[in-house]
């Protein structure tokens, strides 16, 4: 109980900071807890792409003598671009309210989601010049975004993967997974550890990455009382596109 | 006119060779100066390639000064991990981006400059009055990879502003991750571009999203090149060689195509949007020919070697007077003087052979003309014989079986026939040219060359016919004067009634039955009773006599019939028969019957008597037995 008590505050403060708004937004403390490994080897699609030579994106290009070499590997920033969800097996409803997602510094924040059908998407520029946002391969949807301006966008029904990228920035993408079955969706701390909230029941906790999932999904009990610890961290590099 | 003639045909080949070799010369210095315009527009290209590369190296390198700045670490210490990004900071971090941006050369100052933290957060910046506190730079690629211990530059554009970024990480210990990263901003505006264009010494513009968005251009260069980039952005996107490889082949530019472009498209986001630059190079094309002459400068003006150009000009223009002179002053000249001595009346006709052909054939349509005013006043000209009119057609064949001899070319036969008249000719025919009897002059003439045969007189209106040949005219000569004198060479009836002739003498010694059937006496021994062979001058039938050598005198008997005929013919004709004797008349029957009994060898020449045109005419033709 003592390291119960250390513990829950921490978890608070980590669901309450990055939880996104999920399809059963708990305000109570969490109860699943775990870690993510791997992520130092993987590499967002675009900064890969952006880095070959042959991609002409750079004139210059070369590391800096003064930084090691095991610091030099383009893995994501976990806190945005890598997220995980919790499941079950029912159908579950929208979010009551939306999710915001920011468009700034060349990419999203988040970049990845994981959604309910139906669920409310806003964006909002926080650049102060505009974006021009699209999904990609479904053509209707009017992305043009001045500074402060915000996109609404309704998530389809089923399951399905949406990419949203911007005519003006190519190294913005950002990537909905749609999936019927998410409960509650969190994202990694800057040291690479997770809490759920989640009501008593089983559930399956997914790890996504550029859209896809990545990882052992890894299965979860929750009770009444009590916090479930995960102690085999995800491997977020299992089932990614290798570096 | 003959070298005129062909002095304005070599002008005229001149100077059409001449402008085939100038349009030539325009198609030749077109092509040339184009392939060597987009030769030195692919090494601009390469030059500001290369420029821009070197540009960012040194961006990259002046940056340094960022990443060690103690101020900007202590702001990222302090900023990292932290939410929100506490203001000491911003403040921090803006202090040290100033210190770095007073250290930078002029050359290689930035826009703006920005320090970032490891999550992609701006911490401060200098510059960048947009930015809100909430402002990112994390998710571009070469923040990202800034952030990742990373050197790198790129492009962006920024609502329809070029940026080139530089970023360099902020590192605080070795074998640490870095702190963050500084991001230089340089826009890509007309100053750049000027510098650029200094730099390069090339014509440069930027482009995006289909406009342009800044130009430099050396002096002289007419901006309007600048314009015609517009039509050809639109087309960049359909470009092949531009989304392949990130260069376009030479692209002629403006309506003229005196302009040519190539578009590359800028490394980084930038150029994954479109944008890119362009570099011009004008050419100086010609239109046509005269372009030669409107940009040529004083330096092309001094080389030119005027002493040719005045040397072929008065090459040319002495030529042309000369031939003008020799072919049109000069016979012109003598024409004028034959005119001034006809008026004066120290001739009687132009003289022909003093003139050129085309005043010839002036002159000789003249002396028609006087001679036929002097004919219309009552004059009389001196014309050439004509025979037929005097002897009578000959028929293509003989008439009776004693000229069933082949003919030579009865088409071709006269009065007499060709030979018969050849023979009498000689001299004496009519041909030209050659002095009329008399000391008449005679003009000439294309029949000159031709045979003896006298061609036909052109219709005249004279009986005794005109002949064109006539060349001068003689003092007037009665129309009745009998043309048998023609039929001789020599003498006329004027030199046979004035002069007497030898033979006359011979003329009494001809035989007794010739004068008997002259008298009347005895019948003509070759003529048929009753006139056998003799026509009626109304009837026009000839009246014949087979004449014989005289075995004396070599006069048949039967030239005095023949005589009596012609008399007697001339009378009923009313034709005068003064000074028209016998001996004249055999003298003239002999020399005709000799030529021709030798030219056709014969052994004798019939003499018939006939009217022709209301006149008495002899018609003589030769028998073989």
């Amino acid at each position: 109980m003592p390291r119960l008590r250390k513990i829950l505050p921490a978890c608070f403060a980590v669901v309450a900071a990055f939880s996104v708004t999920g399809p059963s937004s708990l305000a109570v403390a969490p109860n699943v807890r775990g870690r993510i490994t791997g992520q130092e080897k993987i590499v967002p699609d675009v900064y890969a792409e952006a880095a070959r030579p042959d991609a002409k994106r750079w004139s210059w290009r070369e590391p800096s003598p003064a930084v090691a070499a095991q610091f030099r590997n383009l893995s994501p920033l976990v806190s945005r671009e890598i997220v995980l969800a919790a499941t079950n097996s029912a159908q579950n409803p929208a979010a009551t309210a939306p999710i915001l997602v920011r468009v700034t510094g060349g990419r999203t924040n988040p970049a990845t989601l994981v959604v309910t059908p139906d669920t409310q998407i806003q964006f909002r520029n926080d650049d102060p010049f505009p974006h021009k946002l699209f999904v990609v391969g479904q053509p209707g949807w009017n992305g043009a975004m001045d500074p402060k301006a915000v996109r609404e966008w309704k998530a389809p029904s089923g399951q399905q993967r949406i990419e949203f990228r911007d005519e003006k920035f190519p190294s913005v993408r950002s990537y909905v997974v749609v999936d019927p079955q998410v409960v509650q969706t969190v994202y990694p701390t800057r040291e690479n550890a997770f809490a759920f909230a989640l009501p008593p029941g089983d559930f399956v906790v997914k790890a996504f990455f550029g859209g896809k999932q990545v990882g052992k999904p890894i299965g979860v009990t929750v009770k009444d009382h009590g916090t479930a610890e995960i102690k085999d961290p995800i491997n977020v590099s299992e089932g990614a596109d290798s570096k | 006119m003959i070298l005129s003639r062909i002095w304005y045909v070599v002008l005229a080949v001149v100077a059409a060779v001449s402008f085939y070799l100038v349009s030539l010369a325009v198609g030749q210095y077109n092509r040339q100066v184009s392939s060597a315009s987009d030769e030195e527009l692919k090494g601009d290209t390469q030059v500001v390639n290369w420029a821009l590369q070197i540009d960012a190296r040194r961006r990259l390198d002046s940056l340094i000064l960022g990443s060690v700045d103690e101020s900007v670490k202590k702001a990222l210490k302090a900023a990292n991990g932290k939410e929100p990004v506490p203001a000491p900071s911003r403040d921090e971090g803006k202090k040290g981006l100033l210190a770095v941006s007073e250290k930078l050369p002029v050359d290689y100052k930035f826009d703006a400059l920005f320090v970032v933290d490891r999550e992609g957060r701006v911490i401060a910046q200098t510059g960048f009055d947009g930015a809100t506190s909430d402002f990112e730079l994390g998710g571009y690629p070469a923040v990202f990879d800034g952030l990742h211990g990373f050197l790198r530059d790129d492009t962006w554009v920024l609502d329809n502003r070029i940026v080139r970024v530089v970023v360099r990480p902020v590192e605080d210990e070795v074998g640490q991750p870095p702190l963050g990263a500084v991001v230089g901003f340089k826009n890509v505006d007309t100053d750049f571009c000027r510098d650029l264009a200094k730099r390069t010494r090339a014509n440069v513009a930027f482009f995006t999203n289909g406009n342009r968005v800044a130009q430099g251009a050396q002096e002289g260069f007419g901006a309007g090149a600048f314009d015609d980039l517009s039509g050809e952005l639109s087309r960049l996107a359909t470009d092949d060689a531009f989304k392949t490889s990130g260069r376009t082949d030479v692209r002629p530019l403006g309506p003229k195509k005196d302009a040519s472009a190539i578009f590359s498209r800028l490394p980084g986001d930038a150029g994954e949007g479109g944008a890119g630059y362009a570099v011009v190079r004008q050419k100086v094309l010609m239109s046509s020919f005269t372009g030669f002459l409107s940009n040529a400068d004083d330096s092309d003006k001094k080389n030119v070697s005027y002493i040719a150009i005045g040397s072929i000009l008065l090459f040319g223009i002495v030529l042309g007077i000369l031939f003008s002179f020799l072919e049109h002053s000069r016979p012109m000249g003598e024409l004028k003087r034959q005119g001034e001595r006809l008026r004066r009346g120290e001739i009687d006709a132009l003289q022909l052979p003093r003139l050129s052909s085309g005043f010839r054939a002036i002159a000789q349509n003249v002396n028609f003309g006087i001679e036929r005013i002097v004919e219309k006043g009552g004059g009389a000209v001196r014309k050439p014989a004509d025979l037929e009119s005097i002897l009578g057609p000959v028929p293509a064949q003989p008439q009776m079986s004693a000229f069933s001899f082949p003919m030579p070319e009865p088409s071709t036969m006269g009065p007499l026939g060709a030979s018969a008249i050849g023979a009498m000719g000689g001299n004496g025919a009519p041909g030209f040219p050659q002095p009329a009897p008399g000391g008449a002059q005679m003009m000439p003439s294309p029949a000159a060359s031709a045979p003896r045969m006298a061609p036909p007189p052109p219709k005249a209106p004279s009986p005794v016919g005109s002949s064109p040949q006539m060349g001068n005219i003689k003092p007037p000569v009665p129309k009745s004067a009998p043309q048998f004198a023609d039929l001789a060479p020599g003498p006329s009836l004027e030199s046979l009634s004035a002069e007497p002739e030898e033979e006359q003498t011979r003329v009494g010694a001809a035989p007794p039955g010739l004068l008997d059937a002259a008298a009347g006496s005895t019948p003509p021994p070759a003529g048929p009773p009753g006139g056998l062979g003799m026509a009626t001058p109304a009837a026009g039938f000839p009246v014949t006599r087979d004449v014989k050598p005289a075995s004396a005198t070599g006069d048949p008997p039967e030239w005095k019939g023949v005589f009596e005929e012609f008399v007697k013919t001339k009378r009923q004709c009313g034709e005068p028969v003064d000074g028209l004797t016998y001996e004249k008349f055999r003298g003239t029957l002999s020399k005709n019957r000799d030529a021709l009994m030798q030219r056709h060898n014969c052994t004798r020449v019939k003499f018939t008597v006939y009217v022709k045109d209301g006149r008495a005419s002899l018609k003589a033709t030769p028998v073989r037995d």
